[in-house]
């Protein structure tokens, strides 16, 4: 497949482009998000979404997993996976990110994906978003966030859940295997035992396609984009920092090269676009008040300091992330949902 | 229009001091080499991203498209970075087998700077070249890992062009696994790490010499090395260790 192109970098983005195009296409025809599938379960009893969202990490994990053992690509060499990763961190930014999706009412790929069908609301989220992930990253909250994570850092023997599991004396290909059982069985029975996602096609349908998305992601920057002289970074969907250097590629291109992340996010929007207008389901959105963008633009900078913080957003970290099977991922994961609930908690009272 | 004229001189006056005192002349590694000489500053091109997110491995590329005098050809080219803690970087000794200067490598750089190239004719012409590069604290959060490699080389490899003709200038690629050990790190008791470096590569072609290499404190770790040839047989690349240890590779 490389031979088509010049190089393997060419070969990624290009993969990467057309990675980013389904993703849209997918999350915008069944409207996949986490935040809308936690809302619909603690507020109207309505699960489908949320076992949406448990079908999709299930299916990321298997494929990831297969995808490990058959092509030889490490996943514990993506940055998932911390020697000494900062609990408080992980978890504190996770809130930050649950509680900013509530504000914003939709994660970082959700408004990607809801800009590409004409809404103005995502706009400034994704605005707000990029430049706050960035301001922590390397800007003004840099030096901030780097003086905490040496304060709170803690080495881990092992970062992988099998790992964990390993050290009770398992073998490390039991152990392994164990997990896969223990955690894709447990999302796959909650998922698919009640029948709202069992009938609801587009859902079950998209999020095996998401699921199998991310391991397409390991699969373009692990395999297509092997290199002895110049490997591409390992990386999937993931939609924090690759939203902050969408926007910084836009200003500084003449000075950049373009990677796999911004074309990434490149194609969520168009994949979305797309996909609206072949549905007749765009439409142009904005505010209602100024209130409605005050909480937006509050949300977008909490996802956006929050999900540096905690290494990744709902779909890098919750999805991922997950399917590299990091302990850090739960954290930031367990971080999100404690978020969320305790947004939908402070609005209630 | 009289205002025009009077702020373009005014504005004249305040630019000419600082184009006559060029940078370069501050920066005390560069002068060194330049001395009393006034290096033509056109026609050598650095290629280096305007912000680098990644200090440790920043890609440079250094090409040269001034105009030469017939039987003058390039010989010497230096890379300098005024704030690194060592300013040399990498340089080069170039014989006439080049057939065009288009030299990739990856640097390291400690902080925001400027970045310099200089390179010399056999007939004692320099040219100069320079670019900033921003250096961002890591952006790419992988802080806190620190795998401890070996200082020794290993893996050294070649890649020829896809379709290498003779005749025809393309570029080769070359690497080799070695943490480049600056000597101004500590571990995690304090203490300063030895410095370890690679310290060249030479390439020569039936035993004339082609290209040489050579490594200083700004080479990032697994020295990557690519440049233009014309002719791709008989090819031998050495690399040689500060202890002396060497590792070569047939073409």
């Amino acid at each position: 497949m490389i031979e088509f192109f010049d190089d393997h970098l060419q070969a990624v983005l290009w993969a990467g482009f057309a990675l980013g195009i389904a993703y849209g296409a997918a999350a915008q025809w069944s409207r996949f998000c986490l935040y809308r599938g936690l809302v619909n379960h603690w507020q109207k009893g309505d699960s489908v979404k949320l076992h949406a969202f448990m079908l999709a990490m299930a299916i990321a994990l298997l494929t990831s997993q297969a995808l490990q053992a058959f092509s030889g690509i490490d996943l514990t060499n993506t940055h998932y996976h911390q020697r000494s990763p900062s609990w408080p961190l992980l978890i504190g930014g996770g809130v930050l990110f649950g509680y900013g999706m509530h504000l914003a009412n939709a994660c970082g790929a959700r408004s990607l994906v809801l800009l590409g069908s004409g809404n103005l609301r995502s706009l400034m989220v994704l605005l707000v978003l990029g430049i706050s992930a960035y301001i922590t990253m390397s800007g003004l909250l840099a030096q901030f966030r780097l003086d905490l994570e040496t304060m709170t850092q803690s080495r881990l023997p092992v970062t992988s859940i099998d790992g964990l599991l390993a050290m009770t004396g398992l073998s490390p290909v039991s152990a392994k295997i164990l997990t896969l059982i223990i955690f894709a069985g447990a999302l796959l029975f909650t998922a698919l035992k009640s029948a709202g996602l069992r009938n609801a096609f587009t859902d079950l349908i998209a999020s095996v396609v998401i699921g199998i998305l991310v391991a397409t992601g390991w699969w373009i920057t692990g395999v297509l984009g092997a290199d002895d002289f110049d490997p591409v970074r390992l990386a999937s969907l993931t939609f924090v920092a690759p939203i902050g250097e969408t926007l910084q590629f836009t200003m500084l291109s003449s000075g950049m090269t373009l990677s796999f992340a911004v074309v990434v996010v490149l194609g969520v929007i168009l994949g979305s676009f797309i996909r609206a207008i072949l549905s007749g389901e765009f439409s142009w959105q904005s505010y209602d008040s100024p209130k409605q963008m005050q909480r937006s633009i509050i949300g977008a900078v909490l996802m956006g300091v929050g999900g540096v913080l905690s290494l990744g957003c709902t779909l890098g970290q919750g999805i991922s992330g997950f399917s590299t099977l990091a302990i850090s991922s739960l954290a930031a994961l367990l971080g999100i949902l404690i978020g969320a609930r305790f947004a939908l908690w402070v609005d209630s009272h | 229009m009289r205002l025009v004229v009077l702020y373009t001189f005014l504005l004249s006056l305040l630019v000419m001091p600082l184009q006559v005192f060029a940078d370069w002349q501050r920066f005390a590694a560069l002068k060194e080499k330049i001395q009393d000489m006034t290096p033509i500053e056109s026609g050598l091109e650095l290629t280096l991203p305007l912000v680098a997110d990644d200090g440790s491995a920043v890609p440079l590329k250094v090409t040269f498209k001034g105009s030469l005098a017939e039987d003058e050809h390039i010989t010497r080219l230096w890379i300098l970075a005024d704030r690194n803690p060592n300013p040399d970087v990498i340089d080069f000794e170039i014989s006439e087998h080049i057939p065009r200067i288009e030299l990739s490598t990856r640097i390291r750089l400690g902080e925001s700077q400027t970045v310099y190239a200089l390179a010399q004719s056999n007939q004692g012409n320099l040219w100069l070249a320079q670019q900033e590069v921003r250096v961002t604290v890591s952006g790419c959060l992988m802080s806190g890992d620190d795998t401890t490699a070996e200082t020794v080389m290993s893996q050294p490899r070649v890649a020829l062009p896809r379709n290498p003709v003779a005749g025809e200038a393309a570029e080769l690629r070359t690497m080799i696994n070695h943490p480049m050990e600056t000597g101004f790190r500590e571990d995690e008791q304090g203490n300063l790490i030895a410095q370890q470096l690679v310290e060249s590569l030479q390439v020569t072609r039936a035993d004339q010499p082609v290209i040489t290499a050579n490594f200083h404190t700004g080479t990032s770790a697994n020295p990557f090395v690519a440049f233009f040839l014309d002719q791709f047989d008989e090819l031998t690349f050495s690399w040689t260790d500060q202890q002396g240890q060497q590792l070569s590779e047939q073409r």
